[in-house]
């Protein structure tokens, strides 16, 4: 028992000197260890968190969930609140009505009433000179601007023979569609048409499974809506994803490929300084099993103490390139 | 009659400089503008090509796409400088060894009179030359490499381009003289009769 137990004593003092005896070299090569346990982590910290970051930038080209009335029908109030609490916070619904307005010189505008505060998050690529704030003020549409032709004066709209006076806020820009219409807050629609959305764009996040299942869920709770996925996003988001993670998986393989190549020669240095010390204890005696016990031993702390340390370091680097990067 | 024509360009992710207005501009900013591929300045040639029109920059794909192109590329910027630190750290590691083997020969250089200097511009030339034929070799090696992964991820060819040799050749000098000078440092300064016995 107590011939083990000085054996054991021994080989750890071995251990211990021979870190202490050797500051610089052992440092140099924990430090090795440390690097690659370091780039290691955080490349794959960063395989698994770009995912989650770039899904947010996608979220940010708008709805990739339409629901829509059966024609000429409109969504009941509860129909939103139903949406909104079947997402959870793992989305954001926003309801659109449309109506067909005449102008006071007798031309066709689209009307559409909306969620401002909605809009503004679902839709952040819209270039908008200022958002209405109050009842009766109009966001209107670069194009639908120069047929309403106000010259920035309140300016008159007619639905059903019924004429509401309208200020503007300020006008809104994407290149497409939205410039020819006028946005109006849905409560001000509601008052004057008397209309209920009869369409509700969807934003939820999460990968394609869960966007099919909130989609699938979705069509259980609305039996008399369209629910249809935006495919223009969520293919492109889905190919661009898939094509970024494995780019970066090669280029964190390379990596870690040279950080193990750097503890090689790190480690490979450090025995080979060290190889009159290892004569001499054969020479007192040690078997081959010892030594290599003995190396192996030094090198299982200090890959488990790099690794920790390592480890450590990779997160923070992670943490700062998200940082500094999204 | 065509009313409506769709464009799809490559384009460059807009800045604030994009964002200016090209008429307010001093000619060579102008011209900088004016010939930059920012969805602004496309637009801005057709109206100019075709008549009467308005060409708009469809906001929803030409900002996200800038947003996301502009992420990824700082993510690949992190990655290339992330391995370039590891692979001086690697050069460093190999040259710590390769030099400690040789110090008999350091040693034996100092017994017959070679000075600091020239020493270690014996050491330095030959990590230069090893920078050369490594870089070149790693050129090779890494334009395979990309076609293979743009092949493979993109289903496209990357193409290398040569005007990269040198500035591959470059780095790789830079990287292998940081990764060597602590080496060569420490072998210079070795004691000659240590050395010579075997016994540093």
């Amino acid at each position: 028992m107590s011939r083990t137990t000085s054996k054991s004593a021994m080989y750890f003092r071995m251990l211990r000197r021979a870190a202490i005896l050797r500051k610089g070299q052992a440092a140099a090569a924990l430090a090795a260890v440390i690097v690659a346990g370091a780039a290691g982590t955080a490349m794959l910290n960063l395989y698994v968190d770009v995912q989650t970051k770039l899904r947010r930038e996608f979220r940010k080209f708008g709805a990739n969930i339409v629901a829509q009335a059966k024609s000429g029908e409109n969504f009941p109030p509860a129909t939103l609140q139903r949406i909104s609490t079947e997402l959870g916070d793992h989305g954001l619904a926003v309801p659109f009505s449309y109506a067909v307005a005449r102008t006071d010189k007798d031309q066709s505008v689209v009307v559409v009433g909306t969620d401002f505060n909605s809009v503004r998050q679902l839709d952040p690529w819209w270039s908008v000179s200022a958002w209405p704030k109050r009842a009766g003020e109009a966001l209107v549409g670069a194009r639908a601007a120069r047929i309403i032709n106000h010259n920035g004066q309140p300016f008159t709209l007619s639905v059903q023979e019924r004429a509401l006076r309208f200020s503007e806020a300020g006008t809104v820009q994407t290149g497409a569609g939205e410039d020819s219409r006028v946005y109006i807050s849905q409560s001000d629609f509601h008052e004057w048409t008397g209309m209920n959305p009869s369409v509700i764009e969807i934003a939820a996040s999460g990968s394609p499974a869960d966007v099919s299942a909130t989609i699938e869920n979705l069509k259980l709770a609305l039996p008399d809506a369209d629910v249809t996925a935006v495919r223009q996003v969520t293919e492109a988001e889905a190919n661009l994803l898939g094509k970024t993670r494995s780019t970066l998986l090669w280029s964190s393989a390379l990596i870690v490929c040279i950080a193990a190549l750097c503890v090689l020669a790190t480690l490979m240095g450090w025995v080979f300084d060290r190889r009159r010390d290892f004569a001499i204890m054969k020479a007192l005696g040690a078997s081959d099993r010892l030594i290599a016990l003995f190396v192996a031993g030094e090198a299982a702390i200090m890959g488990f103490a790099g690794a920790l340390v390592g480890f450590a370091a990779g997160i923070g680097i992670a943490d700062w390139i998200g940082h500094a990067n999204f | 009659m065509v009313r409506k024509i769709f464009v799809s360009a490559v384009t460059k992710p807009e800045d604030a400089f994009a964002r200016r207005n090209p008429d307010s501009l001093s000619p060579a900013d102008r011209d900088r503008w004016y010939c930059s591929p920012y969805p602004q300045s496309i637009a801005y040639q057709l109206q100019e090509v075709i008549p009467h029109s308005r060409a708009d920059q469809i906001r929803q794909v030409a900002q996200n796409e800038g947003n996301v192109l502009s992420r990824i590329k700082g993510i690949i910027l992190l990655i290339t400088l992330a391995a370039l630190f590891t692979s001086g750290l690697a050069v460093s590691a190999a040259m710590a060894t390769a030099m400690f083997e040789r110090r008999t020969e350091v040693g034996l250089m100092k017994a017959l009179g070679a000075g600091y200097f020239p020493l270690s511009m014996i050491f330095v030339t030959e990590s230069v030359l090893l920078a050369c034929g490594g870089g070149l070799v790693g050129f090779v090696f890494g334009a395979l490499l990309a076609r293979e992964l743009g092949r493979a991820i993109f289903g496209s060819q990357i193409i290398v381009e040569p005007v990269l040799l040198p500035v591959i050749l470059g780095i790789a000098v830079a990287v292998t003289f940081a990764g060597s000078a602590f080496a060569i440092r420490r072998a210079v300064k070795y004691d000659p009769v240590l050395a010579l016995r075997g016994e540093a």
